[in-house]
């Protein structure tokens, strides 16, 4: 009899009854999610549903009001710097460096030893064809080559956990194409996703599941196109 | 400490791209000393000091007035960050505020302490300057002086609310510290009150310290106390910057 692989029952990322205020008015209302390895979540909401701030508070960077923000079971303060990989919304590169250099100094950053900072570097470049521009300027890359740039240095560490927010925003159709093949990658490589958009092509090409952020509190479906709905909220 | 090297490892590349700012303050003091210096030997020979004291006087002040303008660029490469993004991403990472600070710090302390001491070398190759002290002790006066200045533009970040406020301040308040601090002529022929004020100026200090190993042949036991003073500056700095972030960060939050 053979037995098939045990899932790993440590979710990725678990956030339990996140609630989060800005000057009185309540932004996240006790939200859940879990996301296990290997899983992609499109996390969905419109324009000032709380996405970002509910990504800033799992990433660790801000604090919840209420609830609790666990990463691979360990608290996100202590488990964050090697695990996880975050693509803010805003572009953020050094503009005067390479992009070889931007994508070594990140990876160094996340306790990368240099050469094998270099050797991962190489490597996500080459995934999001950006190989041949590996000593080129960052600033002098095109829109859709810095979108691409922006993502390489959130992944070079190869994190387990990855928030990637708004990837695409500005990008052309190629630098689209490119991020979400190559975050499709990812997952296969086990690492879970959390990728908010609005493009809904993109949930689909990722066979992302879907969880929808509405009210301060999160609405999840099985995948996307499907209409099965599980309450997380 | 290791997320702080690997900031200041990439704020060095960022510097290494384009050290023209660096050049800068470098060449302009030494360009000024030939103009300054015929007036601080009046002023100097007429105190009893014997000739060639001009010059002796005029390289360490506008070695320190410089190292005082320097603190725009330890802004600049402070706000620089917030403007390309790279803040968030540094603290994404998992790089803590204090780590961030002090990767960008360490960078800023070295640029100022081997300006300060270019700008004395330059002196003294071309202009003849010699001090005839502890040269140990113009180092170390260099190197504490360099840290007060950074922890002194740390405190203006944490403390401004807008980057041209952080900007007029460190200019109004870097002009105040070099003239009380006897960058524009020596303290001694000062108004009383002056003299008084000039105590709470690290430029008082660091030149004070500088010129006497330059003038005085001094020791380096001479240079204690400003070096002790030095150090009470950058402490009440760097203390003023952490209560202000700390405040900062829990208002934001």
């Amino acid at each position: 009899m053979s037995i098939g692989p045990v899932p790993d029952p440590t979710p990725a990322l678990h956030l339990t009854g996140v609630s989060k205020s800005y000057a009185g008015t309540p932004v996240l209302r006790g939200a859940h999610l879990e996301v296990r390895p290997g899983e992609v979540v499109a996390l969905l909401g419109a324009n000032g549903a709380g996405k970002s701030t509910l990504l800033s508070i799992a990433a660790g960077i801000l604090a919840p009001d209420a609830g609790r923000v666990m990463l691979y079971g360990a608290p996100v303060h202590t488990a964050r710097r090697r695990l996880l990989g975050v693509a803010p919304q805003r572009l953020g590169i050094y503009p005067t460096l390479s992009v070889m250099e931007n994508v070594v100094a990140l990876a160094t950053l996340h306790g990368l030893s240099p050469a094998r900072a270099r050797a991962n570097a190489t490597r996500v470049l080459a995934d999001l064809a950006l190989q041949d521009m590996a000593h080129r300027i960052a600033g002098t890359l095109s829109g859709g080559q810095q979108r691409r740039l922006h993502t390489a240095m959130a992944l070079a560490h190869e994190p387990r956990l990855v928030f990637l927010d708004e990837p695409t925003v500005g990008a052309d159709a190629a630098s689209r194409e490119r991020i979400v093949g190559y975050v499709r990658t990812v997952a296969a490589r086990g690492a879970a996703v959390v990728y908010t958009t609005h493009h809904l092509d993109e949930v689909t090409a990722l066979e992302a599941h879907v969880a929808v952020l509405e009210n301060g509190q999160i609405t999840r479906r099985a995948h996307a196109g499907q209409g099965t709905v599980t309450a997380h909220a | 400490m290791r997320s702080a090297l690997a900031v200041a490892a990439v704020e060095l590349r960022v510097l290494r791209r384009d050290i023209t700012p660096v050049l800068v303050m470098v060449i302009i003091p030494l360009l000024f000393v030939p103009f300054l210096t015929p007036g601080m030997e009046a002023l100097l020979r007429s105190q009893g000091y014997p000739p060639g004291s001009g010059v002796q006087y005029v390289v360490p002040a506008l070695a320190v007035l410089f190292a005082l303008l320097n603190g725009q660029q330890f802004l600049t490469a402070l706000y620089r960050d917030r403007h390309w993004g790279i803040w968030e991403r540094l603290r994404l990472a998992g790089t803590s505020t204090a780590s961030v600070l002090l990767g960008k710090a360490l960078p800023g302390v070295a640029v100022h302490c081997a300006q300060l001491l270019t700008v004395l070398a330059g002196g003294a190759l071309l202009f003849g300057y010699h001090p005839t002290g502890a040269m140990a002790g113009i180092g170390l006066v260099a190197l504490l002086f360099a840290v007060a200045m950074a922890a002194f533009a740390l405190a203006l970040f944490a403390l401004c609310g807008t980057e041209s406020q952080a900007m007029a301040w460190v200019n109004i308040l870097g002009m105040a510290m070099a003239g009380l601090g006897g960058a524009f002529g020596p303290v001694s022929a000062l108004p009383h009150w002056m003299q008084v004020a000039a105590l709470g100026s690290p430029a008082y200090w660091a030149l004070r310290a500088i010129t006497t190993l330059s003038l005085d042949d001094a020791p380096l036991r001479e240079v204690a106390m400003p070096c002790v003073v030095l150090v009470g500056c950058a402490a009440v700095f760097f203390g003023a910057a952490v209560l202000a972030l700390r405040v900062r960060s829990k208002e934001s939050q």
